[in-house]
């Protein structure tokens, strides 16, 4: 199929946009900051097409559905909102740095979906459980968190390169190129602002469809419990930083690291246990 | 593959216990899948000795499962995501900051102080006063 051919290169093309940041940040000449944008921009606009094709190619099959419906699925939308979302802070905050940070995870979760024996390429049919209009929102809404999270927690792996290794050493190593301390809080917190946004608009819309779908608008299935305790860390990052400033800084990236860990339990984690939303394991 | 109707016997004595199934065409399925009930212990109708047990008929029924929810609190539910969500785009969307311009009179010349107060991003505040005095910059009757 074509569409997965597509994304096998896009796999590559995203290994070499983090090696053109890499040298950016490691030789600090614009040059290389401009390459690696351009090489993950054509990579996200590959990476759109493949799913585009994808959706098309599931129309021509006679089972036309939107391209999330499983696990394959999910992990390259995961990887596709993370470079788009980044492409886009990287685009307001004219800062190239976050970008050695946050490819690779796009690049391992693309990795994952193409390599793992246990996800399946295959466009399936829709189950009968998935056929609905809230498909498209509700799961663009819960990915589209899941990847301001990552974004958030690659910019707090940063904080903390920074703040515990580079102490007195700026100048000396790439850590001085890292943006200042301040701008990364800043970062963390409006990644962590757009997530936060994204993952209750999600729950919400999961309720109102597991209202329809399961008569109940919460049945505290393991993904719900476990959304909600993500919902919960990142809350209390968000409150926490009213109190003191004291909370700013390395506590905010500490919760945003444990936030996103919880995230990707939500996501990956719960797949292992019993429960309402085990349509990922087909 | 159609293999009839089959009921699951779960047989139990003091000393033995024997789960199988057992088909009700069973020659059927020997004729068309010759050795298949041989081939697992839980297709053979008589585990369980010295009994050998037959499906002679079924007789089917037919039901419905029907679920009712009755949810008087939806209403208040919906109504808190929506004012949920208006929250979120107010507090997020709209910091509020304040400025303050305090003019008064220092050596005969006309003295203007800023001061500004932010509920978040004090970088955004920084870079608002500064836009503010760049304004005053670009004129010459005004020292800064």
């Amino acid at each position: 199929m074509i569409d997965t051919s597509i994304l096998s290169a896009v796999t590559f093309v995203y290994f070499l946009s983090f090696l053109f940041y890499f040298m950016y940040m490691m030789r600090r000449k614009e040059a290389w900051g401009r390459t690696a944008n351009m090489t993950a921009l054509v990579g996200l606009v590959a990476h759109t097409l493949a799913l585009a094709l994808r959706w098309i190619e599931s129309y021509r099959l006679g089972i036309g559905h939107v391209p999330l419906s499983n696990f394959y699925e999910s992990l390259i939308f995961f990887a596709w909102a993370v470079v788009f979302l980044y492409l886009i802070i990287e685009w307001l905050t004219e800062n190239r740095i976050p970008g050695v940070f946050t490819m690779p995870v796009a690049y391992i979760f693309m990795i994952y979906a193409s390599f793992s024996p246990d996800v399946s390429n295959r466009i399936q049919p829709l189950i009968p459980a998935l056929q609905s209009n809230w498909l498209i929102g509700h799961v663009v809404a819960c990915f589209m968190g899941y990847a301001a999270f990552a974004i958030a927690f690659a910019i707090s792996i940063m904080y903390m390169l920074k703040e515990m290794i580079g102490k007195g050493k700026e100048g000396q190593s790439f850590l001085g190129f890292l943006p200042a301390i301040c701008i990364l809080d800043e970062l963390i917190y409006q990644s962590v602002v757009l997530g936060f946004t994204m993952l209750s608009l999600g729950i919400i819309t999961g309720s109102v469809w597991a209202h329809n779908a399961w008569g109940s608008y919460w049945n505290w299935d393991p993904k719900e419990t476990w959304s909600l305790i993500t919902w919960l860390i990142y809350a209390a990052l968000l409150h926490i930083r009213l109190i003191h400033s004291k909370w700013w800084g390395r506590r905010t990236a500490v919760l945003a690291i444990i936030g996103f860990l919880s995230a990707l339990f939500t996501y990956l984690g719960v797949n292992y246990l019993p429960g309402l939303h085990s349509y990922l394991k087909l | 593959m159609r293999m009839g109707p089959a009921v699951k016997v779960h047989a139990r004595s003091a000393n033995e216990e024997a789960q199988f199934w057992v088909f009700q065409y069973r020659e059927n399925i020997e004729t068309d899948n010759p050795g298949l009930l041989q081939m697992a212990p839980q297709f053979n109708s008589s585990l369980f000795k010295p009994y050998v047990f037959e499906l002679k008929g079924l007789v089917d029924r037919h039901y419905s499962g029907l679920q009712v929810t009755h949810d008087p609190g939806l209403p208040v539910v919906a109504g808190g995501a929506i004012l949920m969500m208006v929250g979120f785009m107010i507090t997020f969307c709209f910091s509020h900051r304040r400025i303050w311009i305090r003019i008064d009179k220092a050596e005969g010349e006309t003295r203007m102080s800023f001061a500004g107060m932010s509920s978040r991003h004090p970088r955004g505040l920084e870079r608002e006063i500064r836009s503010i005095l760049d304004d005053y910059e670009k004129r010459d009757d005004i020292r800064i």
